[in-house]
């Protein structure tokens, strides 16, 4: 089999452009995390949303050591216009908005993550249990599970959840849970049907793969057909998922603290900026709305386009489009 | 010349599925009859070929002796022991004893895996070995289906088709099995690659000296490595003689049909065997009696009554017909001549 052969049914190498495979033969090959990388810079549109986002990783992590000001000092200068001073301007109180939006980043980004890391494992293990049992009684209990909690608006579960609990918070053994925590928890327990519906339909299609019959044959457990068969050829769609459910989860964030169930003062993060600078918009103070709104629509765009160009680069589905076809017209015997 | 103790004894098996899900009423609802009681044995060292057309039953029926499907009635025993009853080191016997080769090597390998991982795969499930042994073992296996060592860490999809089955092969023969399963080891390769596999296939049981139950759709592929060949039709086994008795003499108008339907190298050879007309019937509702009998020349009122019984000719062959059974051996030209071509059969209602 020629090396031309191979790459008409694989595409394009990224990694060694023109390079005939014969002659690549003996070298390593990148490892998984460096050809991802190496695809995901190659278009402009994905250079610069993983530049956003870094620049908003970056902002939560050290944002708070950047601020210029105390983000709680009050001071006599109140409602300026962004200014060299206050880059972001100051509100009502005279506090710099800029700092505020540091710590408000960091909230904002924070829970995010910590929401969708939880989502993604809770309901990647249920979709899993699921999808493994299909038809069976585990199936139906942990799918309908999930149709219940999705059968929840969004915005009433995540806002009663906190509302509710938030102001006395919860102890949990030793930890206790304060408005963010519970915050986050509320968030990730919307999210996870999300996953938990991926799971399930990807560890059936895989199911179905001859691979699985293969290790049947040779003795393979259930545990290892789960975890080192299936898993790794589910994990693609379910990092797509994960990025557009941050988008989500962010937004999700921002609203339940815009109606001021959330997070609570003197915390901030982008929803309370928003609800604390509405009302001073008519008074053409726009300055304090325009930079967490602006913060939000770039998240949740940077997000999608990453989530996309992600599902190009990873999901076998569609990477592997060609391949599968072919396949299937040699499987017709 | 019956084998009183062969390694594989598949007695009886039956593996119907149920078309709807639900359990209850897969009991009165319509069934697939996938395999639909065959009976066969493959000797220590023999090989046996499996031939039959799209949807006979012949992936069922490897799926099934494998214990990937259970029966849902006989058994099959390897070496004695009940394969889908088999537990604890019984079981890992079989499964290190009996392997498998799948049709397309893209779809029967992890695509997420190394060549060196699919091929150790076997070794880690049944604990052979520790890793340098595997080590050791996976640079041997390579060696042995004819591949480079440098492909040791590719992934699939940048090997060939001809190279994937290979370490299909290889991944096979890692526990060192007695018995395997080929099920059209290559059916989904290029043409060019088909005859390589073949000869590696043949090589590779000469020197192992494994047994081996070749499955195809293709009486030439099989009758290139096969000792002895089984015919199935719609779940039933229809003939089963040896390669040359099979070639030079089929009795079965099905067998007839497929060895019309190998191309011969002879310009001159009239092909006056009929190909089978039409399609394979359904298997949920499997015509009566014979199932061949719609699209069977010799076709008689009992054909369409009752399910030929198998007799047993002689040269051990097995027949599932009312009209041949009672044949004496077809009129041969020049009788002796093993090389001549079969006799064409005429078909009498013209």
């Amino acid at each position: 089999m020629t090396g031309t052969a191979n790459d008409a049914v694989n595409g394009p190498r990224p990694r060694d452009p023109g390079q005939e495979p014969a002659a690549a033969e003996g070298l390593a090959r990148p490892s998984g995390l460096a050809d991802l990388v190496a695809r995901l810079t190659s278009t402009w549109v994905s250079r610069i949303s993983l530049g956003v986002l870094m620049v908003f990783l970056l902002l939560a992590v050290f944002g708070p050591l950047l601020a210029p000001h105390d983000p709680a000092a009050m001071g006599r200068e109140t409602l300026q216009a962004p200014s060299a001073e206050y880059w972001m301007g100051t509100d009502e109180f005279g506090r710099d908005v800029f700092s505020r939006f540091l710590q408000g980043t960091r909230i904002s980004v924070f829970v995010g993550l910590a929401a969708v890391a939880i989502a993604c494992v809770v309901g990647t293990i249920a979709g899993m249990a699921a999808g493994f049992s299909s038809g069976r009684i585990w199936d139906g209990l942990i799918m309908r599970t999930m149709d219940i909690v999705l059968a929840f608006p969004l915005l009433v579960l995540v806002p009663v959840v906190t509302g509710l609990l938030g102001r006395s918070g919860v102890t949990l053994g030793p930890v206790r849970l304060t408005a963010i925590p519970l915050m986050t928890l509320a968030i990730a327990l919307v999210f996870v049907p999300i996953f938990a519906r991926v799971a399930r339909s990807s560890v059936l299609a895989e199911m179905e793969e001859e691979y699985i019959v293969a290790a049947k044959t040779f003795g393979a457990r259930r545990r290892h057909i789960l975890f080192h068969n299936v898993l790794p050829n589910i994990t693609a769609p379910l990092i797509v998922q994960a990025a557009f459910a941050f988008g989500g989860a962010v937004v999700v964030e921002a609203a339940v603290s815009f109606l001021g169930l959330g997070v609570q003062a003197p915390d901030a993060s982008w929803g309370t900026l928003l609800a604390d600078g509405r009302s001073f918009l008519t008074l053409g103070c726009w300055w304090l709305v325009a930079f967490p709104s602006l913060a939000l629509a770039l998240t949740v765009l940077t997000f999608n386009l990453l989530g996309d160009d992600l599902r190009d680069h990873l999901d076998p589905r569609v990477r592997s489009s060609v391949r599968k076809f072919s396949r299937k017209e040699l499987t017709r015997s | 010349m019956a084998d009183v103790n062969p390694l594989l004894r598949i007695e009886n098996l039956r593996v119907h599925f149920p078309l709807t899900g639900w359990r209850v009423a897969a009991r009165r609802g319509p069934v697939v009859h996938a395999v639909d009681g065959v009976s066969l044995t493959v000797a220590r060292g023999e090989s046996v070929g499996l031939i039959g057309e799209s949807g006979s039953g012949k992936s069922t029926l490897s799926r099934a002796v494998m214990g990937v499907y259970r029966p849902t009635s006989g058994r099959v025993l390897f070496d004695g022991i009940d394969v889908h009853r088999a537990k604890g080191s019984a079981e890992r016997q079989i499964r290190r004893r009996m392997q498998m080769v799948f049709q397309n090597p893209y779809a029967s390998v992890n695509r997420r895996y190394t060549v060196t991982q699919i091929i150790q795969e076997p070794m880690k499930v049944q604990k052979l070995g520790d890793a340098a042994e595997r080590e050791r073992r996976t640079r041997e296996l390579l060696d042995l289906v004819g591949l480079s060592s440098r492909l040791a860490y590719r992934y699939p999809h940048e090997l060939s088709g001809g190279q994937l089955q290979r370490v299909a092969i290889a991944r096979a023969l890692s526990t060192r099995p007695d018995f395997l399963i080929a099920d059209e080891p290559t059916a989904a390769l290029d043409v060019s690659v088909r005859a390589q596999v073949m000869n590696l296939l043949v090589d590779l049981k000469q020197e192992l000296n494994f047994s081996l139950l070749f499955i195809s759709h293709d009486l030439a592929t099989v009758s290139y490595i096969a000792d002895r060949v089984a015919v199935l039709y719609l779940g039933r086994l229809v003939e089963v003689a040896s390669i040359d008795d099979l070639e030079r003499d089929p009795r079965h108008p099905y067998t007839e049909a497929l060895l019309a339907a190998v191309p011969r190298p002879d310009p001159d050879a009239a092909r006056l065997y009929r190909a089978p007309g039409g399609e394979i019937p359904s298997a949920v509702n499997p015509p009566s009696g014979c199932h061949y009998h719609p699209r069977c020349p010799l076709a008689e009122e009992r054909c369409r009554q009752e399910y030929p019984p198998i007799s047993v000719l002689s040269g051990n062959r097995r027949l599932a017909c009312h009209v041949r059974a009672g044949d004496r051996p077809a009129p041969r030209l020049g009788a002796g001549a093993g090389d001549e071509p079969p006799v064409p059969y005429i078909d009498p209602s013209n």
